[in-house]
């Protein structure tokens, strides 16, 4: 018999055979077959290296517990003790036409602004594959926005397009372009798509040039010895094997931009009028100038809805692709 | 997520009782006692008891924190610090925070009740959710209490509308200037019109305004008066509840309007009355016609600057904007601007509302009697005075200090005819808004509802009816306890 105290402990496979081997005796001093003892820390060691996430995924957790909990009360800062009132907060955010409004801006932004951002981006991308110094002076330019914050980008395109007297108002008037951008309820939203897109192109330029340069070759090398076009070669070729990384950056993009703030808040606070109030602006002004905390939670948690089912649909969608991807090959 | 859970179980093994449904029930669990935690009632602090006599070193040796706005009125306070702390022995830790994200900072921290900050800058607005939410130390039990104010703080010596600003039972159907003292001033402003005087000399304009059209053909006929993109006046229009109380609700109350009033027991909008509609029609023609391009997204600041660089021949805002402006060197046209009294309603009177920058006390504060030393000393007419003469406490509070010579004389220096008019606006000045705990709420609504109002995307009529609506709607589960307004029961 082995002493199970010198001896290496057995693997996973020896130990379920020493446990059908040997029967269990209460009075034995022997180990109990099945169960020796690892060290103390080969046991910790898989909570060492998940704990950080699991604190973390708690840490998420709780919070939306209690958005959840909040959004069925009444819990407000000028009513410092909240009760239980049911559905009744839910029943005023849902039949509210503010909040549709919301809602409906929410989806335009998001929709419009990522959708400009993926066709520009991923045309720079293409652009941005052809080596030469020209190439490398865009790229660097390209990637500038990225390094300012948002919040200041907001400030600069604030008083760039001041109507009294920002530069670009200046420039446009001399060329017989008269506009308010983000003072009028035309222009508004444009202007602020405007500005996330110059923030947030950058972002899909890099992950598609990414994608871009992870390609195979070899496809590539015997399509131009059959002469096939560009165009052809991007739908047929290109595109299939960059679809997976343009749906990630899809989903980046589109759920960042459903819960865009500082942009619409920084520049109009959601004006002109309510032409700009999207969700998170609209739970913003809930919660921090009107006080409503609960009916801020309801606001947010329903943007947390469509953002989960949008962001549910596109991963199907990436799984598909990669399962005929992988069935392709 | 769930399936990584199921990863994890994987990972860690034999421990099967970690189930994943298990871990996340327990965080579920987790978060509704802690919210269940947080929905207790508000603490207050006890004040302490009562002392024999006064004495500026009875909180010798105690730490407390102080959160202010950064505005010139808060820039004399800090300079006279280091004085305070010297003579009480009280160590103050403040901060100064931009006006921007000031009150939202301020309502998350007394929203902690954990007595930070012990003293705050309030306005009156402000003051009437924070008290009535349980968050203010009520003044009035301070001031009462044996030796715990100095003999020579003299509350008589306040302007008698500011004073009063500070004060509301917290019962809505009451106005303000009724109960108890729940802040104490450090500067206020009132609303006139600062004007470009080579501006107004060059076109020709003839004051003091007659009337609101007559304010707006001045202005429509100023546009372009500078070049391209310079125009008649710039008034506050950003999506806000600051957008109403400078010019709006001083105009409002000229022509016989105002914000609410009760009915039935019940709070009800009244800015679809016939004269706020038709004084709104007004003020939106003026904007349209004479105002800023961006009035959308301008606020004070905004309005600020361009009349310092010369876009804006005129603004209609806080008399002390137009004196900062044109302090020496300030801007390209300091030393070219005066001030002039708002124009006259229909039946020829002239109002306005005020705005007090004030010291509070938060209940919650653990420092009572050290934070009460603070906020008389920061008041009192020694500081006052000095703030006055060289830390730009322009509208005092005190009258002792508004009619002190040395002040009378330096105002004349930077701005003449501003003593004058300071005097005359300090009788018409005072809070018109109906105080309610929910004011935020309307007045932001009316601000959107303004901006519709002047893009044109809605008739005076039409937008400020639906806004009545809407806000009786919200207003309906308000409470009404007060009885002094009419139609209170």
């Amino acid at each position: 018999m082995r002493n199970p105290m010198t001896a290496h402990p057995p693997g996973r496979e020896q130990r379920q055979t020493a446990a059908h081997s040997q029967p269990v005796r209460a009075d034995s001093d022997q180990p109990i077959a099945g169960h020796l003892r690892e060290p103390v820390r080969r046991r910790l060691l898989p909570l060492l290296f998940t704990g950080p996430a699991l604190i973390v995924t708690v840490g998420v957790i709780i919070p939306w517990v209690m958005a959840i909990y909040y959004s069925f009360t009444d819990k407000s800062f000028n009513n410092p003790i909240s009760s239980f009132t049911g559905i009744s907060t839910w029943e005023a955010v849902l039949t509210s036409g503010d909040f549709w409004h919301g809602v409906v801006v929410t989806l335009e932004y998001g929709v419009i602004a990522t959708a400009a951002e993926m066709l520009v981006g991923v045309c720079i991308a293409l652009l941005l594959q052809r080596q030469s110094i020209l190439g490398k002076i865009v790229r660097f330019i390209t990637f500038l926005p990225l390094l300012i914050s948002p919040a200041i980008a907001v400030i600069i395109w604030g008083v760039l397009t001041n109507p009294t007297y920002g530069l670009y108002t200046h420039w446009l008037n001399n060329i017989g372009v008269h506009t308010l951008f983000a003072n009028s309820p035309r222009t508004a939203l444009l202007t602020v798509i405007l500005i996330d897109f110059w923030l947030y192109t950058p972002f899909v330029v890099i992950l598609a040039n990414a994608g871009l340069n992870a390609l195979p070759r070899e496809p590539y090398e015997a399509v131009e010895m059959d002469g096939a076009p560009w165009w052809m070669t991007f739908r047929k070729l290109t595109l299939p094997m960059l679809t997976p990384i343009l749906i990630v950056t899809v989903v980046f993009r589109l759920m960042v931009a459903l819960g865009e703030f500082t942009i619409i808040y920084g520049l109009t606070q959601g004006g002109p009028g309510n032409t700009l109030m999207n969700l998170p602006n609209l739970a913003y002004q809930d919660g921090f100038l009107y006080y409503n905390f609960a009916e801020a939670m309801a606001i947010l948690l329903f943007l947390w809805v469509i953002v989960f089912v949008l962001s549910q649909v596109l991963v199907r969608w990436y799984s598909r692709v990669r399962r005929q991807a992988s069935a392709g090959a | 997520m769930i399936h990584r859970l199921y990863d994890i179980k994987l990972v860690l093994g034999r421990h099967r009782r970690c189930h994943p449904l298990a871990l996340l029930a327990g965080a579920g669990a987790l978060s509704l006692a802690a919210a269940a935690c947080g929905s207790s009632g508000a603490s207050t602090a006890s004040a302490g008891p009562a002392l024999k006599t006064f004495s500026w070193t009875a909180a010798k040796g105690q730490t407390i924190n102080l959160m202010l706005n950064e505005h010139n009125y808060e820039k004399a306070l800090v300079d006279q610090l280091p004085q305070f702390e010297k003579q009480t022995g009280i160590t103050v830790h403040y901060e100064v925070i931009p006006e921007e994200t000031y009150f939202t900072k301020l309502s998350t921290a007394l929203s902690s009740k954990n007595g930070s900050p012990d003293a705050f800058m309030t306005g009156v607005y402000q003051m009437w959710s924070y008290a009535t939410a349980g968050y203010m130390q009520n003044l009035s039990a301070l001031l009462s209490k044996h030796g715990w104010t100095s003999p020579s703080y003299d509350l008589s010596d306040y302007i008698p509308g500011v004073l009063a600003g500070d004060r509301w039972d917290l019962k809505v159907g009451d106005p303000a200037g009724t109960g108890p003292l729940w802040a104490l001033p450090m500067g206020w402003e009132n609303y006139v019109i600062t004007y470009n005087k080579k501006a107004f000399a060059k076109a020709g304009i003839k004051l003091p305004f007659t009337s609101l059209q007559n304010l707006a053909s001045a202005a429509a006929k100023l546009k372009g008066w500078n070049g391209p993109g310079s125009y008649g006046i710039c008034v506050r229009g950003y999506r806000g509840w600051g957008t109403i109380h400078p010019d709006v609700m001083s105009l409002m109350n000229e022509w016989g309007a105002t914000d609410l009033t009760i009915k039935n027991g019940h709070l009800h909008a009244a800015m679809d009355s016939p004269q706020a509609i038709a004084m709104t029609r007004t003020w939106a023609q003026m904007v349209r016609n004479g105002g800023e391009p961006g009035f959308n997204t301008y606020d004070w600041p905004q309005c600020q600057t361009d009349l310092g660089d010369g876009k804006a021949a005129m603004i209609y805002d806080a008399d002390i904007l137009g004196f900062f402006t044109d302090l020496p060197g300030a801007y390209a046209t300091s030393g070219s601007l005066a001030d002039t009294s708002p124009p006259p309603g229909p039946n020829g009177k002239i109002s306005s509302n005020e705005w007090i920058w004030s010291l509070a006390m938060n209940s919650s504060s653990h420092h009572k009697l050290a934070t009460w030393l603070l906020m008389q000393w920061m008041t009192g007419k020694q500081h006052d005075l000095w703030g006055a003469l060289h830390g730009l406490l322009v509208d005092n509070p005190r009258e002792s200090v508004a009619n002190n010579p040395s002040f009378i004389a330096y105002e004349k220096k930077v701005e003449p005819g501003y003593h004058t008019l300071f005097g005359k606006m300090s009788k018409v000045a005072a809070i018109r808004f109906t105080p309610e705990p929910d004011f935020f709420q309307a007045a932001t609504e009316w601000a959107s509802m303004l901006e519709n109002i002047v893009a044109g995307s809605t008739t005076a009529h039409a937008g400020l009816t639906s806004l009545a609506h809407s806000l009786d709607t919200t207003m309906a589960t308000v409470p009404v306890t007060g009885h002094m307004l009419s139609g209170s029961s």
